[in-house]
């Protein structure tokens, strides 16, 4: 009885959700045009130019196609707005991922050509989904949208967000040159104290890959030397990175210094990371980790030299924060 | 809020009624003076009334009563009034806290310190686990603190950290401890409460507060030496920018807090409490923000400290990065840049990359000419180059000093080291001009007496032992009852010692024994004393002396192990009789085994020459096969094992040996040698003993001329896995392959570098990295190996080499001056006749051509292809260059016969070039006008001026 009784309600449940292909139906419906005189036009939109939008409206028994400027629009609604809360839904159940993703591409497919018309409000719903791309492995998904939206946001704390979702998304998705390239902008305009650490953890990755040990540690030391304890996203990353590079480099007290105080700071080593997975040193969950002092350290290799410059003679100098 | 009231007289009920309505809307209003004047008149003028006079009237008007009263600074007749309620009405719980949070307000507000404080005790034991209570107990430990019950205080606050959940309240407590503890100077409890508390900083409100105290401690512990902590007080401390924004962001959040809070929260639930607890606490913050806001960014200062406190905390990478960030940074002034610059430079010194440091402190230089730091940047490079064993880095570094900055009050000390540097390199003359610069422009300075002795002995570094010995004994006196006497004692003794006048060198020894037991050389002294006996014949006393060195001497014992072998021999070969000199032989070999035997020496060396002796001592004795036993012995103990360096030795030994046993020439020797190395590695690759296979073929490899190609190490890559390898063999393997096969090379150079880092062996090493950085064009890394192969093994067989490499760096890096220098230098040297000497030649050539010099090119390719024709390689190379270098200065007849010349030559002729220079000397035919060859006034190539060596 209890069985039956979980069956049917499961089974309505199930009949009032709806289905992936009912929204889009939905979504294709008319767009309602609002203008700045408050006067309202739905119609199914027949060409739009960011200057110009056309739009085909039912006029007695036939149709006509009426013609708006882009600065004479205060806003556009478009339908399906409902069913926001069902990507809500499917997003927040594991089983609906993909289910969530396709929606979030069908709202995009429906709305993507007319950012420039979208409030700052309605623009979220995009930077949800680059969020939610990059969370669910489609990196690639996330950095086509932030790279289309961006130009479109004002807010300067949403705009860093977003630009640290761009880098991630280059670097998990492969784009070793692109995410390089960036990280290194991002490096350039980032306080080295600051809220993330990202694009220094993202070139100390590359580094490493690359089996460049003494760049890597140089750079994941970075944002270690200048942390403090405010948080610092991905610092945790940066300890680890710099922890086995200076292993790599046969330093002998820096990599048990640097696990000592990564666990005083209260950090878990990233094993979220998949270059960084099961390789947590034993010494860093060991107490008492004070390294020997009476040993000489290996002397590093060194970074090639760089030939002075008349003009600048700082910018010749040996670096190590320009990696 | 009030219950209903009995039915009395209409006008005055009405009139009660009107005034306790005027109380209450006064009160919520918060017009507190109206609402105590109504309040009173109802106690006064309407006493009487029953009602008034009723319990649930007055349980409910006495407390709104005492609390106007409170608000309105009518602060006796509050204390009253709850005074009154609490005596009255014990029973009651939803008004008595309110009551009781508010006398004691009262009581702290007429400075009854010790009332307030009981009270808030009182009301915190209603129910110790409300919020409020940590409200009460934080207001009763202020009173606590300011009636000195400070103990108490700290105690209290202790507890409230330890039981509250994280939160605002935990973090005030504890940052209140921490304030008071600063105020109280108890530096100690400051310092716990600081570095060992959980500041959840991320929500903290008082941030500001936290980061200047840690800011100031940090300052402190830096001052005190506590270099640990202060990094860890630093880190408490946000940069300017950060906490400006963090201060605005908490600020803002607990207003909102407390906006939500004020309005969900009633009156008698603990409303007035927390009114009063986040008033005081948003006052706080809006004037901590106005003060950062209106102060100066204290990031810099800030970084710099913490900079200094990761280097003195010996965490120098760290420190770079936090000084070059700064020395960078062009919104800083010029004074703070040059103060990171210059902190900057200490950081690459200590992190040991010198040749970094050194630009770093050049940079400096023509950053900040005018800084009072450069002579010091510069003093402390050339220590640090001098502790790392980088002498003549470390030289021109002192020079650069002295040369710019000789009024410096480092001056004196810089000419100082810089002699003493000279004196490293084994470079006695320049090491005495500067000691005697130093005599004679700081006779009083404190190191003058040093500067003294280091001449005398500069004396003795050439030999000159008579004026070694007359510049002592004028010192002596100067250093009576100083720290150098004795060593001046000691110097004295040696130097007679040197001269050979045995009688004075013993009577100074003993002199120096007796005088200064504890001295650092007395070692040495005994030594010595053993010596100075048997230049005196007494060999007995002599190896009686020999045979008490201690082991813990290191290789003083072993010097003395094996003088007193030395003596048991010259005895044994003085020996009257065969008996005495058997017994003497017996001696010399249980005296030689004794010492291969012992395990408890800290350090044993010369391992092959004790074999070597105990093996000659059975060939004296005619026992042959025992003399070839000990080395078979002793190839089977240590010739598979990896940590010993000496089998090559070994076998040399065996060799001087075998050639007193076999009375046959060189050739056969070397024939018989190389027969049994055979068999030893046939057998070696039998039993698996890799390490001893590969040693034997690297034996054999030396014994070829390097030029003449063998497959000797192509053998070991096939045979013995790389980790079987020892540090010679991984250097050699490497230096060996590096040019040809550099990716397998660099193999074994890899292996090397990592797990022989302190090897002797690791010159090889740095030929091998100088090659592959040669290889990929990168010059400079190139030149930094092969400086620190020059300085660390001038004498290493590939020391000449190494110098024509270093040259060619120089070359391609612009330094000409620099080469030509090294490569004269080489010229110079007699072990380098032949073939390195015409490489040198070319390399000049090369050298001055990349000067755009090419007429000065020219003789030095004519004397190589003119003197060194016994090596037609190097001689066709030269010819080649030569008949470019002509082409390139126009005159296209003598390149023409050059190359006529070069290819007349049959063995140049088989040689790969010889195609090239063919099609070259078909070209310049064709290019020269018809006749040209024919002019009888046309100088030959051989007639050109040779340069003189």
């Amino acid at each position: 009885m209890l069985t039956a009784l979980l069956l049917a309600a499961t089974q309505v449940s199930a009949q009032l959700s709806p289905t992936l292909s009912e929204i889009r139906a939905t979504l294709q419906e008319p767009v309602t045009i609002v203008l700045e005189g408050g006067n309202q036009q739905t119609g199914q939109i027949t060409s739009w130019d960011e200057s110009l939008l056309r739009i085909e409206v039912s006029l007695g028994g036939g149709t006509a196609e009426l013609t708006f400027p882009a600065e004479d629009i205060r806003s556009i609604r478009f339908p399906g707005a409902e069913y926001k809360r069902t990507l809500y839904e499917w997003k927040n159940d594991p089983e609906r991922a993909e289910d969530a993703l396709a929606l979030y591409r069908a709202y995009y497919q429906q709305q993507g050509a007319y950012l420039s018309l979208l409030s700052q409000r309605e623009l979220s719903l995009f930077i949800d989904y680059a969020d939610f791309a990059l969370a669910q492995n489609e990196p690639l998904k996330a950095v086509a949208t932030i790279d289309i939206i961006s130009p479109y946001i004002e807010d300067e704390a949403v705009l860093k967000q977003l630009k640290e979702n761009l880098l991630l998304g280059f670097f998990q998705g492969g784009m070793r040159e692109e995410a390089e390239v960036e990280a290194r902008k991002w490096i350039k305009e980032a306080e080295p104290a600051g809220f993330s650490a990202l694009g220094w953890r993202l070139l100390a990755e590359i580094n490493f890959e690359q089996e460049e040990y003494e760049n890597a540690f140089w750079t994941a030391m970075h944002p270690i030397a200048f942390s403090n304890q405010m948080t610092m996203l991905h610092l945790d990353v940066c300890y680890a990175l710099a922890i086995l590079a200076a292993e790599e480099l046969r330093l002998k007290e820096e990599p048990l210094q640097l696990a000592a105080e990564m666990r005083d700071r209260g950090l878990a080593w990233p094993d979220y990371v998949v270059m960084l997975n099961g390789k947590a040193p034993e010494y860093l969950t060991a107490e008492n980790t004070e390294a020997e002092t009476t040993a000489k350290t290996t002397i590093i290799e060194q970074k090639p030299l760089q030939s002075p410059s008349p003009i600048d003679p700082i910018e010749s100098l040996p670096t190590r924060i320009y990696n | 809020m009030f219950g209903g009231f009995p039915a009395s007289a209409q006008e005055n009920i009405s009139t009660l009624q009107e005034v306790l309505a005027r109380g209450q809307a006064a009160l919520a209003a918060g017009d507190y003076a109206t609402a105590f004047k109504a309040f009173e008149t109802i106690q006064t003028t309407f006493s009487r009334e029953p009602e008034v006079s009723q319990r649930v009237f007055q349980i409910t008007i006495m407390p709104l009563h005492g609390y106007a009263a409170l608000l309105c600074e009518e602060t006796n007749r509050a204390i009253q009034l709850f005074e009154k309620f609490v005596d009255e009405f014990p029973e009651d719980r939803s008004r008595v806290s309110f009551v009781l949070f508010n006398l004691a307000r009262a009581y702290s507000e007429i400075s009854a310190v010790d009332k307030a404080i009981d009270t808030y005790k009182r009301f915190i034991a209603l129910d110790p686990n409300r919020a409020e209570a940590a409200l009460a107990t934080l207001e009763a430990v202020r009173l606590m603190f300011e009636t000195g019950r400070d103990d108490e205080a700290f105690t209290t606050l202790d507890n409230v950290y330890a039981n509250q959940r994280e939160g605002v309240l935990r973090t005030k407590a504890r940052l209140m401890a921490l304030q008071k503890a600063l105020d109280l100077s108890r530096s100690d409890q400051a310092r716990e409460y600081m570095l060992n508390s959980d500041w959840s900083v991320d929500q903290m409100p008082e941030l500001a507060v936290l980061a200047f105290a840690a800011l100031e401690m940090g300052h402190q512990l830096l001052a005190s030496g506590d270099y640990v902590d202060a990094v860890e007080c630093y880190r408490l401390v946000p940069p300017y920018a950060q906490l400006i924004n963090a201060q605005e962001r908490r600020l803002y959040e607990t207003k909102t807090r407390f906006e939500s809070r004020r309005q969900n929260v009633g009156l008698y639930q603990g409303g007035q409490f927390w009114t009063q607890f986040y008033t005081r606490l948003i006052a706080r913050m809006e004037a901590q923000l106005k003060g950062l806001r209106e102060a100066d960014d204290y990031s810099p200062a800030l970084y710099l400290a913490f900079g200094q406190a990761y280097l003195l905390a010996e965490r120098p990478r760290e420190a770079w990065i936090l000084f070059e960030h700064l020395a960078r940074d062009p919104e800083l002034s010029k004074q703070q840049q040059s103060e990171a610059h210059y902190r900057w430079i200490l950081a690459a010194i200590e992190v040991g990359v010198w040749e970094d440091a050194y630009r770093i402190a050049k940079g400096f230089g023509r950053r900040f000419p005018d800084s009072p730091l450069v002579p010091n940047a510069l003093y402390l490079l050339g220590t640090a180059y001098q502790e790392a064993g980088e002498y003549p880095d470390a030289i021109k570094v002192f020079t650069t000093f002295l040369e710019n900055h000789d009024q410096h009050d480092l001056a004196p000390r810089t000419l100082f080291l810089r002699g003493f540097n000279h004196n490293f390199m084994n470079q006695p003359v320049e090491a005495r001009a500067d000691f005697e610069s130093f005599i004679a422009r700081y006779p009083r300075h404190q190191l003058s007496k040093e500067a003294r002795l280091w001449r005398a002995l500069s004396f003795f570094a050439e030999r000159d032992y008579a004026t070694a010995l007359e510049a002592l004994k004028l010192l002596a006196p100067m250093v009576k009852g100083g720290r150098l006497e004795p060593e001046v004692a000691y110097r004295i003794a040696s130097t007679c010692y040197a001269m050979r006048d045995y009688e004075l060198a013993l009577s100074s020894i003993n002199a120096y024994l007796n005088k200064y037991p504890q001295h650092t050389r007395t070692d040495e002294a005994r030594v010595l004393l053993g010596d100075i006996e048997m230049g005196r014949g007494e060999l007995a006393t002599a190896r009686a002396i020999f045979t008490q060195i201690s082991p813990n001497a290191g290789h003083l014992f072993v010097y003395s192990a094996f003088q007193a072998g030395k003596i048991l021999r010259a005895v044994a070969g003085a020996a009257e009789n065969k008996v005495a000199r058997e017994r003497l032989l017996s001696s010399h070999i249980e005296h030689f085994q004794n010492y291969l035997d012992r395990e408890d020496l800290p350090l044993k060396g010369r391992i092959s020459e004790a074999l070597y002796w105990v093996g000659w001592t059975h060939v004296e004795r005619g026992d042959e096969d025992l003399a070839r036993k000990i080395f078979e012995q002793a190839l089977s103990l240590y010739g598979d094992d990896i940590d010993s360096g000496d089998v090559p030795t070994i076998i040399d030994a065996y060799v001087r040996i075998e050639k007193r046993l076999l009375g046959v020439g060189k050739k056969e020797r070397e024939a018989r040698l190389k027969s049994w190395i055979e068999e030893e590695k046939a057998k070696a690759q039998q039993a698996d003993r890799l390490t001893y296979l590969a040693r034997l073929s690297l034996y054999l490899q030396s014994m070829v001329p390097p030029e003449n190609p063998t497959n000797y190490i192509f053998e070991i890559v096939e045979q013995v896995p790389i980790e079987r390898i020892d540090a010679e063999g991984l250097g050699k393997i490497a230096a060996g392959l590096v040019e040809k096969y550099p990716r397998v090379a660099e193999d074994y150079l890899t292996r090397l570098e990592d797990e022989y880092p302190d090897s002797i062996h690791r010159s090889y090493a740095y030929y091998a990295r100088a090659q592959l950085f040669s290889q990929a064009g990168e010059y400079e890394e190139a030149r930094w190996q092969l400086a620190r192969f020059r300085g660390e093994s001038p004498m290493h067989p590939l020391a000449i080499k190494v110098s024509l490499d270093y040259a060619n760096t120089l070359t391609q890096t612009g330094e000409y001056d620099e080469a030509q220098s090294v490569l004269e230098d080489l010229l110079r040297l007699r072990t380098a006749k032949g073939r390195p000497h015409a490489n040198a030649l070319l390399a000049l050539s090369r050298n001055a051509e990349a000067a755009g010099e090419l007429k000065r090119a020219v003789p030095y390719a004519q004397r190589v292809y003119n003197v060194y024709r016994g090596y037609p390689e190097i001689a066709a190379e030269a010819y080649w260059m030569s008949a470019q270098q002509f082409e390139r200065l126009g005159d296209l007849v003598i390149a023409y016969k050059t190359l006529d010349e070069m290819l007349s030559n049959p063995k140049i002729a088989k040689l790969p070039i010889a195609a090239m220079a063919e099609t070259k000397r078909s070209a310049l035919f064709d290019a020269l006008p018809e006749g040209a060859l024919d002019e009888a006034a046309i100088e030959t190539a051989a007639n050109n001026p040779e340069v003189s060596e």
